[in-house]
């Protein structure tokens, strides 16, 4: 998988490309880490192909998170496949996600 | 078998019985008999007492008569002393008591006494003067005045007087002076009675000892003719039957009737038994020997089928043959052929039993070698039927359906030589009915024209022999060809639910009615299946990652089962083995039919993932983090199955595809 980070520090977008699941949800750890003082924060999905429960996992820190810090946190350009699994949890009415 | 037992005293003695039964016929005819005598007796000798009595009055009538004429006197004055001792002569020499005349009086209302003469022998010197002739006048009695009239010959009575009883007799007298008298002559009853009991006595010994005699010999005749043959009948027959004598018992019996048939019928029937005995041993020991080898030859036939159930990665295959006899004339077969294909083969050649199943072997064998071949199924039916045609001197033909499955291109090519149409079972059904041929080894230089069909995986080729559609119940009818369609929709799904559910409704119908002819399925399924082993550690899911992306399945449903088997994985990584048992293995496999099964099997501890799975709506996002793996698995798989099953861990998730 590989996260691409752009925006400038206070409005962050980071980019997927490929898997999030078990192998590589550590990625995504270490890359919300590194953050830190945004305002907000965005995940685009336009090349994620899959997500596991553990790369929810991580989506749902990430959301936690921006409740704690008071950042704005939205998913943009999830594929169906992916925006699926949110539906499936019934993720997708409480995070703010879009295709 | 249980053994002839008599309880005893459970029979009566035909010698008892018979004998009872005689003695007391016999006491009763005695009785009869001796009432009988006694009365005749009885009757006999008041008959001769009364006509001695009346001989004995003639006598002395005309003595008395004859006196009273020589003296020239009326009777009552006619007797003198002289007269009375020859009287007493008389009385003594025909054995009366006493003699007494009676006179009646003028007004014939009394009588007196005119004499009276008693025997001295019995009653001593008896004085006959003491009886006052005149003074003496007794009242006369009916009987006495009807003897006066004539009305009466005679009149007998009993009385009593200071000697005992006595019977009287009485007639009338007359002399020639017109002068009636009564005549009585009275004799001993004591004599009489004894003299009657004597000749009674007499009569029923006589009648006793003639019975007795007759008795004996009526009995002994009875038991040498009937009792002793009739108990040695019974006690042979009963020791041939209880096993006692030996086989060869003959029962020799005297006479020449009835009881002489039962024995020369039951000898007789014992030289029957003997010789049938020999035969039923030797035919047993034949029967015996034709089972074993029957047996054998049944194991060499289930060893020329092939396996009933068999699977691989590209297809599934059940199979059964049930002969009507030990063995049949059905056959199936299936092997695989170079280039990824696999031969599938039903047959039935005419005639069920040993020629059936030797045909059958013959068959088989032709469709194996020829198979290697390689020359198309076309050709091969031939060559086949051909070498039938060559070989066979006795007539038999075999209808067989062919088929030649290529697992790459999923077509089956198949070849009907005059076998029942094969079905090929989805939600639907179709009938394979196109360019049936001839059956086999009829024509020979025949051609054989084949068809093609694609079937998809998870599809089932239904073939199966005419046993199955004719199969006949006790009300003698067929199961037919619309009830095994009926059948095959209801249980389409899954290729072992669709053979055993053929088999048991099979088995339904035809319940309590004899098997009428061989029946034989066969079910093949199509299908994709991998199989692999790994170590439970998160970093060999890519392994199942690959194979499900190499399943031919849409990219939609690879990603889906992909979340699903990660979440099931990583479950069994952490939960099951717990990260303390040291051989953490875990079986995977994929298998896509017209469904797609997934298994996951581990050995580690009992987990059962399928409890307590969290509503999509029952989430809490703020305050739990763990239960959404299995949420999206029950959303995603329509099965999601846990077994604990020889402790191990099995897993199974269906998901349909069509």
């Amino acid at each position: 998988m590989e996260i691409t980070k752009s925006g400038d520090d206070k409005k962050v977008t980071l980019s997927f490309k490929g898997w999030l699941d078990t192998d590589t949800h550590f990625e995504l750890k270490e890359e919300l880490d590194k953050l830190s003082g945004m305002e907000s924060l965005t995940f685009d999905f336009a090349e994620l192909e899959y997500i596991s429960s553990s790369g929810l996992r991580e989506v749902i820190s990430a959301y936690k998170r921006s409740k704690d810090e008071d950042f704005a946190f939205k998913i943009i350009n999830a594929s169906p496949q992916v925006l699926s699994i949110f539906q499936m949890t019934g993720l997708d009415l409480k995070l703010n996600v879009s295709n | 078998m249980n053994r002839l037992k008599f309880k005893k005293n459970q029979y009566r003695s035909l010698n008892k019985s018979l004998t009872l039964r005689l003695c007391i016929v016999f006491f009763v005819f005695l009785v009869i008999f001796s009432i009988i005598a006694c009365v005749f007796v009885v009757k006999t000798t008041w008959e001769t007492a009364i006509t001695e009595a009346c001989d004995n009055s003639v006598i002395l009538s005309s003595y008395v008569k004859d006196l009273s004429e020589s003296k020239n006197k009326p009777i009552r004055d006619a007797f003198d002393d002289h007269d009375k001792n020859t009287f007493k002569n008389i009385c003594k020499e025909i054995g009366l008591d006493y003699f007494y005349i009676f006179e009646p009086s003028q007004d014939k209302q009394k009588i007196s006494y005119v004499i009276l003469i008693a025997n001295e022998d019995r009653y001593g010197s008896f004085d006959e003067n003491s009886v006052d002739k005149n003074s003496i006048l007794y009242t006369l009695s009916d009987n006495e005045k009807q003897l006066l009239n004539d009305e009466i010959q005679y009149t007998t009575s009993i009385f009593e007087n200071r000697y005992g009883k006595e019977i009287a007799f009485m007639v009338k007298i007359s002399d020639e002076f017109n002068n009636n008298y009564i005549l009585g002559l009275d004799s001993s009853f004591q004599d009489a009675l004894t003299n009657i009991s004597m000749n009674c006595l007499f009569v029923l010994l006589f009648i006793v000892l003639i019975f007795v005699v007759i008795l004996f010999i009526t009995i002994f005749t009875i038991r040498k003719a009937v009792v002793a043959p009739s108990k040695k009948i019974s006690q042979g027959i009963y020791d041939y039957a209880t096993g006692k004598s030996n086989r060869n018992i003959q029962i020799h019996v005297k006479a020449n009737n009835e009881l002489k048939k039962i024995a020369d019928s039951f000898n007789y029937m014992v030289k029957k038994d003997a010789e049938y005995i020999t035969e039923i041993t030797s035919l047993t020991a034949q029967k015996n020997k034709n089972e074993t080898e029957l047996n054998i030859a049944a194991g060499i036939q289930r060893s020329i089928l092939a396996p009933e159930h068999f699977v691989n990665k590209n297809c599934e295959i059940y199979a059964s043959m049930n002969p009507c006899f030990e063995i049949g004339g059905d056959g199936y077969d299936y092997f695989e052929l170079p280039d990824n294909k696999i031969l599938l083969s039903i047959i039935d050649v005419s005639g069920k039993g040993i020629a059936g199943c030797m045909c059958m072997a013959l068959v088989s064998a032709l469709i194996r070698t020829i198979a290697k071949n390689d020359i198309g199924l076309c050709d091969m039916a031939s060559q086949i039927n051909d070498t039938i045609c060559q070989n066979s001197k006795l007539s038999f033909f075999v209808t067989a359906f062919i088929g030649i499955y290529d697992i790459k291109s999923h077509i089956l090519e198949y070849v009907n030589a005059g076998h029942n149409p094969s079905y090929l079972v989805d939600d639907d059904i179709k009938i394979l009915n196109e360019n049936t041929n001839v059956p086999l080894g009829i024509f020979e230089n025949e051609d054989f024209k084949s068809s093609k069909l694609k079937i998809d995986n998870g599809q089932t080729l239904f073939m199966y022999t005419d046993g199955v559609t004719e199969a006949v119940n006790s009300n003698k009818k067929f199961f037919g060809d619309d009830a095994l369609r009926r059948e095959l929709i209801k249980a389409y799904r899954d290729g072992k639910k669709l053979h055993e559910h053929i088999i048991s409704v099979l088995r339904e119908f035809t319940k309590s009615a004899e098997q009428s002819d061989d029946v034989t399925i066969l079910s093949f399924t199509p299908h994709i299946q991998f199989d692999i082993e790994l170590d439970a550690s998160t970093s060999q899911f890519s392994e199942i990652k690959n194979v499900i992306f190499s399943a031919d399945i849409s990219k939609d449903i690879q990603m889906q089962l992909c979340t699903v088997c990660e979440e099931v994985f990583t479950n069994i990584c952490f939960y099951s083995y717990n990260n303390k048992m040291d051989n953490k293995k875990v079986n995977f496999s994929l298998t896509v039919s017209d469904k797609i099964i997934i298994k996951f099997k581990d050995y580690g501890e009992e987990f059962d993932p399928t409890k307590n799975i969290i509503k999509a709506d029952e989430y809490d996002i703020d305050n739990s983090v763990g239960g959404l793996g299995r949420l999206i698995i029950k959303e995603i798989a329509d099965d999601f199955i846990y077994e604990r099953k020889d402790n191990t861990n099995v897993l199974t998730l269906k998901k349909k595809v069509r």
